[in-house]
């Protein structure tokens, strides 16, 4: 095991000190009726022997200052509330400006592009102590009123300003406090008074990072499993068996994950829910999305959110669907699931009223008196989509005579006549609607010639994501994948 | 014939007799111990300087935290018995384990010579422990007990059941607001650390010092001072664990060092990505570019892509003229460090002056409790009819009370 080693602690340490460095008292008046304006000293509250003879004079007749500041490392406790992926790797790309090594100076020129790659620190609760040396309690008071209004109940502080670090902010909360050592009133002996502050320090400890040189790797990358090129490849080697005839139009993906869990995404009459199923696609009331979330981070409110990938292709991501998520709070395999509406496909279609099986139900018979504007999605119970849901020809049809319409297909009602808007016969492509009744968006996809919830199903592994999940050192939050 | 009796109300020549012996072994064998007596506070309770021995400064806490001593100091002597101590380590650094020594005085002496009793609060010097600490321009300090409490000795008393001996219990004195005077007048150069204030009372070996002019006793003596009180050691070492913080993170709130971090500009148009997130909030365009100037308004003939400082906001906006718009590029939020956050900052590090519509002129930072406040007191004269209601309703009270007994 290599060595190494970064002072962090000690930087947590400083910065708690600093805190206090500048603290003043007012003395006086003196007999001239002048008042001092005098520094509190603070300093390390174990020092060695060695040292604090040296600092004494090696005499006894040297006066220690008071009112005088000790601060110390009291406990150190590693924090599991605070941890994320333990084994996440986040990663950051600079460049540099250009530095000219002659003038010693930066241009205002692109320089080095460089690479950083940072693993998950450790989360530690430091416990620094402060004890507070005074004489009289007006001096006292006069201390006690300056800390007190520097925490309420934290401050942030900065343990180093070095932007790439992603825990150079911590927080530091006051405790507790205890008003003296001593006992009230004092008794024979007369004890030094001495008021203590306890603070948790909220840190990290982070192993080195990697700083590597930045390349072009992701287009290398890309160009390597071009179909095109994988096409030119499989036509050069004629008559041999060639592996990559089987990758198709997208590369071969093999997806592990955490439990191979799988979702199912449902609409309910409250809203539209997210069950965890087993690997076989299995519900199962004991699984816990607490537990799983866990293994990686936490769910932030409003920050926080579910990616549901509808292209197959999983490195695309144009189509995924995003939406933020709360626990259902007497389910615990259950996810309730707001979509991001700026997220879903762009209706190609104007909203629908309901979907209807128009020989059930007519306008002014289970249907509201046809009125323009007024869109149906029609469905029939017994065609199979050959035979018109609406045929022609038929006397007296409350939906006209001139209409003609089939399973899948939209009509509206223009204030004269029923006429069909949406021919899901000689379609191409995708088509999107929503239904007003229920909000929810339907995908017609021309090859499957079905209408299906444009995200509503069961999602294999890899193919669900839970963005922002990790929350940083920093305070930000971020994928636990890249 | 009366009977034998050594008990007498008139303490007589036997008492004498014994007192004088007491006495002369107290002046030939005791230890020289100069004492500056405490003659009261700075100030009472109400701020008058007019105080006295009894005056109590702090009459809630009752505390004297601002002392005057004597500035004439008496030598009395004393017998106490030298111990071996050990140093115990604090977290304040090195105190002495037992830094407590009890002396016995010849009381009559002690009349005779300070007037009074020794007291709690007096000052007791020992040129006898005077030595000399290991710093730099060091010179030789005497020690400096504090008397916690005084009563006669037990062991002090004679056959006739009077006392001759007073004995003291002192503590080590610190270099506090307490004893502001006795450390100060040490560090005059009076005769080195104050012995004997021109007593002369000169261990051998050591000779007086002067102040840093060269002329005893007409200022302070640094070397004397940081000799005496470790103050001046401590507050180095504060100083130098600041140096170090600020060598982590030398600005205030949130500093990050990235002006040798390259902001990517838009191909099209060279503005920054602002998204790029690398400003290190400095107010200073990106890539060390220039700045047209820092003023109040943005200045005509302002060209496209040239970037202007606005000081009239808190904190300054760095803005980049971008097409019509003046675009906000970022903040400049370095400052002094400080522990209070950007806002508390304000209130607390406020050296700004008010000018009221009157002229006049007071300090914008005000103690809430103090704002504001009436000139004059305006409910004079209903506080004084107030009290005396109340005083006469109190009088009635107290009198059917003493006569029904509730």
């Amino acid at each position: 095991m290599d060595f190494f080693f970064d002072n962090q602690t000690r930087r947590y340490l400083l910065q708690f000190m600093r805190i206090f460095s500048d603290i003043k008292v007012r003395n006086g008046p003196d007999a001239n009726g002048l008042y001092t304006i005098q520094r509190v000293p603070i300093m390390y509250g174990d020092p060695s022997s060695m040292v604090a003879q040296l600092i004494k004079g090696a005499s006894e007749n040297t006066m220690l200052p008071s009112p005088m500041f000790s601060a110390y490392i009291d406990g150190i406790k590693m924090n599991d509330k605070r941890r994320q992926d333990s084994q996440f790797v986040g990663k950051a790309s600079v460049m540099e400006r250009e530095f000219d090594s002659i003038t010693q100076t930066y241009t205002g020129n692109p320089g080095v592009r460089q690479d950083i790659e940072r693993y998950m620190p450790v989360p530690y609760d430091f416990t620094f102590k402060l004890d507070v040396w005074t004489t009289n309690i007006q001096t006292k008071l006069q201390i006690f009123e300056q800390i007190a209004v520097i925490f309420n109940k934290s401050i942030q502080l900065q343990q180093n300003s070095n932007i790439l670090d992603w825990t150079s902010i911590f927080e530091v909360w006051l405790e507790d406090q205890t008003w003296t050592n001593r006992s009230i009133p004092q008794g024979g002996t007369d004890e030094r008074d001495v008021m203590s502050f306890k603070f948790k320090v909220e840190g990290w400890i982070n192993p080195p990072a990697k700083l590597k040189r930045s390349g072009l790797i992701a287009e290398i990358v890309t160009q390597v499993f071009a179909v095109s090129d994988v096409q030119n490849i499989a036509g050069q080697i004629d008559g041999v068996y060639d592996p990559f005839t089987s990758i198709g139009g997208i590369p071969i993906q093999i997806v592990t994950t955490e439990g191979n869990y799988r979702i199912s995404v449902t609409h309910t009459n409250t809203g539209d829910e997210i069950t965890l199923l087993n690997e076989f696609g299995q519900p199962d009331p004991l699984l816990s999305w607490q537990q799983l979330i866990q293994t990686y981070g936490q769910i932030t409110p409003n920050i926080t959110s579910i990616r549901l990938k509808l292209d197959p292709n999983l490195d695309v991501s144009d189509s995924d669907i995003i939406g933020g998520i709360q626990q259902d709070p007497s389910r615990q395999n259950v996810l309730l699931f707001t979509a991001d509406i700026d997220t879903l496909p762009a209706n190609t279609i104007l909203p629908i009223s309901s979907i209807i099986d128009p020989l059930e139900v007519t306008p002014g018979n289970g249907l509201p008196i046809a009125a323009a504007g007024q869109r149906y999605l029609l469905t029939s119970h017994d065609s199979t989509g050959e035979e018109p849901a609406i045929p022609p020809g038929v006397p007296f049809s409350p939906w006209g005579q001139s209409i003609v319409a089939y399973p899948n297909d939209i009509i509206e009602y223009n204030g004269i006549n029923w006429v069909v808007i949406f021919d899901s016969r000689n379609t191409v492509g995708k088509n999107y609607v929503v239904n007003t009744t229920n909000h929810s968006q339907y995908t017609f996809d021309s090859i499957t010639q079905e209408w299906t919830y444009t995200y509503y199903g069961i999602y294999q592994p890899g193919y669900w994501r839970i963005d922002n999940i990790i929350l940083a050192p920093d305070g930000t939050s971020i994928n636990n994948y890249e | 014939m009366p009977r034998i009796s050594l008990w007498n109300p008139v303490r007589g020549a036997d008492f004498n007799f014994t007192d004088r012996t007491v006495g002369e072994n107290f002046r030939i064998a005791g230890d020289g111990i100069l004492v500056h007596m405490y003659i009261g506070p700075t100030t009472d309770a109400n701020g008058n300087t007019d105080t006295s021995l009894t005056t109590i400064q702090d009459v809630l806490f009752l505390t004297n935290n601002n002392r005057k001593y004597d500035p004439n100091v008496i030598e009395l002597r004393g017998h106490h018995t030298p111990q071996d101590v050990n140093y115990d380590l604090s977290q304040f650094g090195i105190f002495l384990s037992s830094d407590t020594i009890r002396i016995q005085f010849h009381y009559t002496d002690m009349l005779d010579s300070l007037g009074r009793k020794l007291i709690a609060g007096d000052v007791l010097e020992f040129p006898s422990y005077r030595d000399i600490p290991i710093f730099d321009n060091a010179v030789g300090i005497n020690r400096y007990y504090v008397v916690q409490d005084a009563l006669y000795a037990a062991a002090g008393y004679g056959q006739k059941w009077f006392p001759h001996i007073w004995l003291v219990r002192a503590k080590l004195m610190t270099a506090s607001v307490e004893f502001k005077e006795i450390t100060d007048q040490a560090a005059s150069g009076q005769n080195d650390g104050g012995v004997g204030q021109g007593i002369g009372i000169m261990p051998d070996g050591f000779t007086a010092t002067s102040d840093s002019a060269g002329n005893p006793g007409t200022g302070p003596n640094p070397n004397i001072t940081s000799s005496l009180n470790l103050f001046c050691k401590i507050i180095g070492i504060t100083d130098a664990i600041v140096a170090e913080a600020a060598q982590n993170s030398f600005f205030d709130p949130k500093f990050f060092e990235s002006a040798n971090l390259y902001i990517y500009l838009d191909p099209n148009t060279n503005y920054p990505v602002i998204g790029s997130y690398y400003f290190s909030g400095d107010g200073e365009p990106p890539n060390g570019g220039p700045l047209v100037g820092a003023g109040i308004s943005f200045p005509t003939g302002m060209t496209d892509g040239q970037y202007y400082l606005r000081i009239d906001y808190f904190p300054e906006r760095l803005f980049q003229k971008q097409g019509p718009v003046y675009k906000l590029i970022e903040e400049n939020v370095l400052k002094n460090w400080t522990a209070y956050n950007r806002v508390l900052d304000t209130f607390i590090d406020n050296n700004k002056d008010t000018i009221l519509s009157d002229g006049t002129i007071i300090p914008e930072k005000q103690a809430l409790s103090e704002i504001v406040k009436q000139k004059v007191d305006l409910y004079a004269d209903r506080k004084k009819k107030v009290t005396a209601a109340e005083t006469a309703r109190q009088a009635i009270a107290d009198a059917r009370a003493a006569k029904k007994g509730n």
